[in-house]
């Protein structure tokens, strides 16, 4: 009964005519002229006639099938060559200056990649699935231009001078300057360059975080606690606050006036002075806002630990204490190593608590936004920073994979394994606890300064008398004959946020699931490369994506500075390898003779993902939709450079009116922030009952990417 | 029914990089037959039954279906089912949903699609689970909501992937014969992949068996028990006891000399370069002799039998034999005797 007539490139034809509407009709540009790419062409720029043309000719080659697979081939490819050749170099061809592309430019590639790949697919390649083949082309031609491009075109600003020659000359003083590598600190009297300031609080951040996240994973795993709804709740935090919120509660309590300063400058006549300024207050915060994430890791590590094992130690005579130094710690070692490696790379990619709290303390992601933002305006000195900035954040996640992901020991089994886990040893519950109680009660403490903060007069002042002035400064709403009026000062960027939140996350979900299926289905030539890319933009630090972003796309052919479109783009890159991660962890779960039975039964790959494999993967999907919602919303990094004044986000307004000392106003709409989050992940988890959701998965980076 | 067609593969070769998963493949499967491919694991005959069904596309050679070549052909093009050793039954659809789907991908109606999975249903005797969730069957039952699936097409050839080595012993026997049965009735083309030689031998018209991603000897259940052609099949299709020797010849028929020892067994091919026996143990007999070159080494009671554990001068043999026979305590000498042309001359 079955079986449809085989593919005749009907689609492929379609794709060529939409590309030829699109050539006439559609404005060819984002940004300036709104004239379709047929004017531009006919006003002096023949040579954009050219990938139009060779689409047309492709599509209507398609009837042919596998006959004339091959020169479909080569007709898209040099289509798209020339395309893309012609929107980046075109003014040596033909002297005109480059133009910006938009809607028609996006559907002519669209249509040329549609029909190239589909082409490949008809010659052979990836098992001859269409599907595969567009999908795969597409999520790489993607990450090529939002990713892959915009880094390495601000990277090489780094050779440029300032005229914008190529100049290694400019570089090798960029690079060897006395203030990044200065390593006075260490031998003695002066401040140390920017490179050992970095290095210096990673090791520190990372090493802190992973023992009091350790410390955490014990209690919680083996403590003997009746009650452990406080660490769930400590591992929801990470997710809903935005990176500067603790260092704005430690200078309300640490700082010159705050609180506990100004108590013990009372009670005890200790001076007040400006250390939370610096280190140790930078390393403060961050060992706060990472703690977290070190004991999902460390948790998880313990929970995978078979309890058998313990139990076998223990019936050849072993101690509590003996079993947990030669069975569990040994066990557990890669999760540490792990941990520490994530918080000395979330150490490097943090900006908003140095920013807040570095005084002149400077690290290479504040530095770099300085030489972007600030008055000096150097692009080329921002370059060389962030190229140093990736090489460190790049050899720590080299070091991940090449040595850790073969040191990961899986003790986890299909078998159901009966057991239980051993308690601690007494020695080490005391230490722990007494590691774990005082800072759960930091932590406590700064939340509630955040919460309490916006409603009075001025916390970091000690000034406490109740006021709603704060929330009606930023969020007054008027209600006038033509309707409700925000007029609060917050709500443009409240809305702003919001709304680039709401597209990107659907979007970032889409491309982080698809690419987890083609990755963990499909075989070709060429996947760890495709891996690679893909994973790319996880590795990059904010900031530098940030500087990236800048330079890559205030120019044409790209031109989207300014808009709302690259704060769309922004997030839905950044956040991609989560729906990556998240989508190769469940389909792991999923048999492959799922999909195959699927296949057998006569359904093409696109019926396959849409009937069978994306409806089993909905907890990932949702717990992805829901992390790129938050994380748009909270992100600073990389968006500080992107945000103007009409695209405002509500994380740079918060940090705008930190920097000109409007505590108090910071702090209100950061609690609304945090609750408006707390809503929705909460809601969310009321609505699917998923609790696996965290900014990083508790599947640590190991897992997935020396997973190949 | 749509017509059962006949499988034909044709020196296919199938390669990951350097690794050679079948190579130089060809056999036939007859319209209408189950043919079983066996082997150990590693061996290449999941990758076969894969090539047939397009999940796997062969780097070399030719398959015909029926007089079809779909040698690069993917899944979907193919008018083959199967029926997954994980059984793979969608754990988000109900057991109808999951019987519909087929003709859903295909291009029916929901309501064609319905009443073909209601019928299948109660062809294989699940009516009234239609709404039940597959995690709500037992494993029988799942196994035939997959059945059901797979010949909801009414494909012209069907496969199984070890389709019995998630059940219980006590259920496969039965489920072995009802494909069997759900086979000949519907005169379906089969393809079935086992390792257990015992359920090859009794579902099959026809046997392959693959060694080392090569085909090692094809042909009916009994020609693979009484005349296995190599050591592997004698050693791997039933028990058998492999023994070194000289063959000769004298007026009873074929001789055969293990060291000092000789055997008269009878009239039995012998081809060219044979160079060792395989005796089945149950062929074998033990008779009392305190001059026996043989001793008992050990004696199990297995219920239905005895079995024997002899020290031959060239190792261990072992030798099964009725309860009604009286039994032999260990440590007793014994000489053996080989049924007359029971004993299979092989090579290699």
């Amino acid at each position: 009964m079955r079986r449809r007539s085989a593919d005749r490139g009907g689609v492929e034809l379609i794709a060529a005519g939409l590309a030829l509407v699109a050539f006439v009709i559609l404005p060819w540009s984002y940004a300036g002229s709104q004239q379709s790419g047929l004017a531009w062409a006919t006003g002096g720029r023949w040579l954009m006639l050219a990938p139009v043309l060779l689409s047309l000719i492709a599509g209507l080659l398609a009837r042919g099938g596998p006959n004339t697979a091959k020169l479909r081939i080569v007709l898209t490819g040099l289509g798209l060559f020339l395309l893309v050749a012609y929107a980046f170099f075109g003014s040596w061809l033909d002297g005109q200056p480059l133009i910006s592309h938009g809607l028609g430019a996006a559907v002519l590639a669209g249509a040329l990649l549609v029909q190239g790949t589909r082409s490949l697919a008809a010659a052979g390649d990836f098992k001859a699935d269409r599907w595969v083949a567009t999908t795969t082309w597409a999520i790489v031609a993607l990450v090529l231009l939002f990713v892959f491009f915009p880094v390495v075109r601000a990277l090489a600003s780094a050779f440029l001078d300032t005229k914008g020659n190529f100049d290694l000359g400019a570089f090798a003083e960029r690079f060897s300057a006395p203030e990044i590598w200065n390593a006075n600190c260490l031998v003695g009297r002066g401040g140390c360059g920017v490179v050992p300031n970095t290095i210096l609080l990673g090791v520190c951040a990372g090493a802190c975080s992973t023992f009091l996240g350790l410390a955490f994973a014990l209690v919680a795993q083996r403590g003997g606690l009746k009650n452990t709804k406080v660490f769930d709740a400590l591992s929801l935090l990470p997710i809903i606050t935005p990176p500067f919120v603790i260092a704005l509660a430690l200078v309300v309590i640490f700082g010159r006036t705050g609180i506990v300063t100004t108590f013990l400058d009372r009670t005890f006549d200790i001076p007040r002075s400006r250390w939370i300024y610096g280190l140790p207050g930078v390393l403060i915060s961050q060992v706060l806002s990472q703690t977290p994430l070190a004991y999902m890791i460390l948790r998880g590590a313990l929970q995978g630990i078979s309890p058998s094992l313990e139990e076998a130690a223990q019936t050849l005579r072993a101690s509590p204490w003996l079993t947990f130094r030669t069975v569990t710690w040994p066990l557990l070692r890669p999760a540490v190593a792990a941990a520490f490696l994530l918080g000395f790379v979330e150490s490097l990619a943090d900006f908003g608590n140095p920013l807040v709290l570095g005084g002149s303390f400077e690290v290479l992601s504040t530095k770099i936004y300085f030489a972007v933002a600030g008055a000096q305006h150097d692009p080329g000195r921002a370059a060389s920073l962030a190229i140093i900035l990736l090489a460190l954040t790049l050899t720590a996640f080299w070091l991940q994979t090449a040595w850790l992901g073969k040191k990961s020991y899986v003790t986890v089994t299909g078998k159901g394994d009966a057991g239980l886990p051993l308690p601690l040893p007494k020695p080490l519950r005391f230490a722990a606890l007494s590691v774990v109680v005082p800072w759960v009660v930091l932590t406590i403490l700064i939340y509630g300064i955040i919460l309490v903060g916006g409603f009075v007069t001025d916390i970091g002042r000690g000034a406490m008398t109740p006021t709603l002035q704060h929330f009606v400064t930023g969020f007054a709403v008027e209600i006038d004959k033509s309707g409700l009026f925000f007029s609060g000062s917050a709500w443009d960027s409240f809305f702003v946020t919001v709304t680039v939140a709401a597209i990107a996350a659907p979007l970032t979900t889409v491309i982080g699931i698809l690419t987890a299926y083609v990755l963990s289905r499909h075989n070709f030539v060429g996947k760890w490369a495709f891996e690679f890319l893909t994973m790319l933009s996880f590795a990059i630090p904010g900031t530098v994506i940030g500087v990236a972003y800048i330079i890559a796309f205030n120019v044409p052919p790209v031109e989207v500075a300014g808009t709302g479109l690259i704060l769309i783009f922004c997030f839905v890159f950044r956040n991609m390898p989560v729906g990556v991660r998240a989508g190769l962890a469940a389909l792991s779960q999923v048999d492959r003779s799922l999909d195959e039975a699927s296949t057998t039964l006569g359904a093409r790959t696109g019926t396959t993902v849409r009937r069978v494999t994306l409806p089993l993967l909905k907890p990932a999907i949702i717990a992805t939709l829901v992390f790129s919602f938050v994380h748009a919303m909270t992100a600073v990094s990389a968006i500080i450079f992107l945000a103007t004044a009409k695209y405002n986000m509500a994380t740079v307004y918060i940090v705008n009116r930190v920097e000109a000392g409007e505590y108090p106003l910071a702090i209100a709409y950061s609690s609304l922030l945090i609750l408006f989050m707390l809503a929705v992940v909460l809601g969310i988890q009321r609505v699917v009952g998923e609790r696996k959701i965290g900014r990083r998965s508790v599947a640590s980076p190991v897992v997935t990417m020396g997973a190949h | 029914m749509a017509k059962a067609a006949s499988v034909e593969f044709i020196g296919v070769e199938k390669k990951y990089g350097q690794v050679t998963a079948v190579r130089d493949v060809s056999f036939r499967v007859e319209a209408g037959t189950l043919v079983t491919l066996l082997g150990p694991s590693g061996c290449g005959k999941t990758t076969t039954l894969r090539l047939v069904a397009g999940l796997e596309l062969a780097t070399g050679g030719k398959i015909m279906i029926g007089d079809q070549d779909v040698t690069a052909l993917g899944a979907a093009e193919r008018d083959v089912s199967m029926v997954f050793q994980s059984y793979a039954l969608f754990p988000h659809m109900s057991v109808v949903e999951n019987v519909m789907y087929g003709p859903l991908a295909s291009g029916a109606s929901r309501k064609e699609a319905e009443a073909m999975a209601r019928e299948k249903l109660a062809l294989i005797g699940l009516s009234g689970f239609e709404k039940r969730l597959p995690s709500e069957l037992s494993g029988g039952q799942q196994q035939r909501v997959a059945v059901a699936r797979a010949i909801v097409l009414e494909p012209s050839v069907l496969l199984f992937d070890e389709p019995l080595s998630n059940l219980d012993a006590k259920l496969r026997r039965k489920v072995r014969d009802d494909i069997r049965d759900l086979q000949q009735r519907l005169g379906l083309t089969v393809l079935y992949v086992t390792h257990d030689q015992q359920e090859a031998l009794a579902v099959s018209d026809k046997v392959i068996v693959m060694d080392n991603a090569v085909i090692a000897q094809e042909g009916t259940p009994a020609d693979l028990y009484e005349r296995p052609r190599t050591r592997f099949l004698a050693d791997f299709i039933g028990e058998a006891n492999i023994v070194e020797g000289r063959f000769g010849a004298d007026a009873g028929g074929v001789t055969f000399a293990a060291g000092s020892t000789s055997f008269g067994l009878g009239d039995i091919p012998v081809p060219e370069g044979a160079s060792a026996v395989a005796l089945r143990p149950d062929r074998i007999q033990l008779t009392l002799d305190p001059a026996g070159a043989f001793t008992i080494h050990r004696v199990a009671y297995v219920g239905h039998a005895r079995e024997y554990l002899v020290t031959a001068p060239w190792g261990e043999m072992l030798v099964i034999r009725p309860l009604r026979e009286r039994a032999i305590a260990a440590g007793t000498r014994v000489s053996l005797e080989i049924d007359l042309g029971a004993a299979i001359a092989i090579s290699g």
